[in-house]
């Protein structure tokens, strides 16, 4: 029997996985990342060296995530940054 | 009401500017009134009878401000009457506003050419005339008209550099700055009449370095609009956006902090040159607009991995 799962497109269970991966990783250095802006730069730009400077250790598949960021994840980042300046520039 | 004074805070002089103009569109009737109204109203540049308003846009430029600062700035030569000011503040309003309508129309944001084109020469008529009777100095004169040609050849030559095959860099990011130079005028206005011409230069360079962050951030904003819109503004392509829209807005998340910063080091550079012309405001007003930019951004990496962090 096949199951529901596998009936997705491949890019579902990818992203699902993706998804997972970013959910272990840790909450502080999420929060580093908002916070700080020089590391925010290193963590863009090279996940895994600026994750393993931190002291952390990542499987591939988190760094995936991070380097490969989630498309609808920067869409809402961006409406966010839009949505923010409206209100501001308009009092 | 007349202030007394160049105390007055500038968004009080603005909000008398903004009052005067409300008149005068007011009084003019016909189409040209109503296409007046509804540019004030688009920009926000209308006070209720409830009090309401303006809404100013807060990362806009210093309409009101750079005048009355200047003033202050050269007080050593006397200060300029209250009604002085307000015809140069609100000379400056015209100005932008003749800017306001014929930029929306370049823009796409209003298709009306002929109402822009007759409206935009209106404001622009009453921004020299309100000027006309302070300022005799025909250095001044030739200044300005220099500035509004400048404005006119930056604005054509946007159009082009927009298309994807065109050269578009930092050099042609400098000459389309042109657009928003004639805010010099206003301020070049009271340096006249106050016999200091020989600061103009700084003062130019004071307004080229806030309009280039200015315009560095707006650009960055609305790279995603620009894209879509087939403006491929020098942000754009530093964005990536040549690889689509995607590759634009992953450019947005790598690239924010460097514009950022980038905007909050020309803003530095003119309050560095603000203080040598004796300018003390413009800290608080740099300061004000760096928590704007600072904020958003932050908002925008919250969101990016909040989101990211959450199962979905």
């Amino acid at each position: 029997m096949t199951s529901s799962r596998s009936k997705l497109p491949v890019w579902f269970d990818r992203l699902n996985e993706r998804a997972e991966s970013m959910e272990q990783i840790p909450p502080e250095l999420i929060g580093r990342a908002i916070q700080d802006p020089d590391f925010r730069r290193r963590l863009l730009a090279d996940p895994e060296n600026a994750v393993k400077d931190s002291g952390y250790e990542f499987d591939q598949d988190q760094i995936e995530a991070l380097r490969e960021l989630d498309p609808k994840a920067i869409d809402e980042a961006i409406e966010a940054l839009i949505g923010d300046l409206d209100a501001a520039k308009w009092g | 009401m007349v202030p007394e004074s160049n105390s007055w805070h500038p968004a009080e002089v603005g909000e008398e500017s903004i009052r005067r103009i409300g008149r005068i569109v007011a009084g003019l009737g016909g189409e040209l009134g109503k296409l007046a109204a509804h540019l004030l109203d688009r920009h926000g540049y209308v006070i209720g009878s409830d009090g309401g308003g303006p809404h100013r846009n807060v990362l806009g430029h210093p309409l009101f401000e750079l005048p009355i600062w200047l003033d202050r700035a050269t007080s050593d030569r006397g200060e300029l009457a209250g009604d002085t000011l307000l015809d140069v503040c609100e000379s400056s309003l015209c100005g932008y506003l003749s800017v306001r309508a014929e930029d929306d129309y370049f823009d796409g944001d209003w298709d009306d050419a002929h109402g822009a084109m007759m409206l935009s020469g209106f404001f622009r008529a009453r921004h020299n005339a309100l000027l006309a009777p302070l300022v005799s100095d025909r250095r001044f004169w030739l200044r300005s008209e220099s500035l509004w040609r400048a404005y006119g050849e930056a604005m054509l030559r946007e159009r082009s550099l927009h298309e994807a095959d065109m050269q578009y860099g930092p050099e042609e990011f400098e000459m389309v700055l042109d657009r928003s130079q004639p805010l010099e005028i206003p301020g070049n206005a009271v340096l006249s009449m106050k016999g200091c011409w020989d600061r103009t230069g700084q003062h130019a360079e004071l307004v080229r370095h806030l309009t280039r962050a200015t315009q560095l951030f707006d650009d960055f904003v609305d790279a995603p609009d620009d894209l879509a819109a087939g403006n491929f503004t020098w942000m754009v392509r530093r964005l990536g956006g040549r690889e689509g829209g995607q590759a634009l807005r992953r450019g947005m998340i790598a690239w924010c902090d460097q514009v950022g910063a980038e905007a909050g080091a020309e803003l530095d550079r003119g309050v560095s040159i603000a203080t040598t012309l004796g300018i003390v405001e413009l800290t608080e007003w740099v300061e004000a607009r760096k928590r704007v930019m600072e904020q958003a951004s932050q908002r925008m990496y919250e969101a990016l991995f909040k989101s990211l962090h959450s199962p979905r």
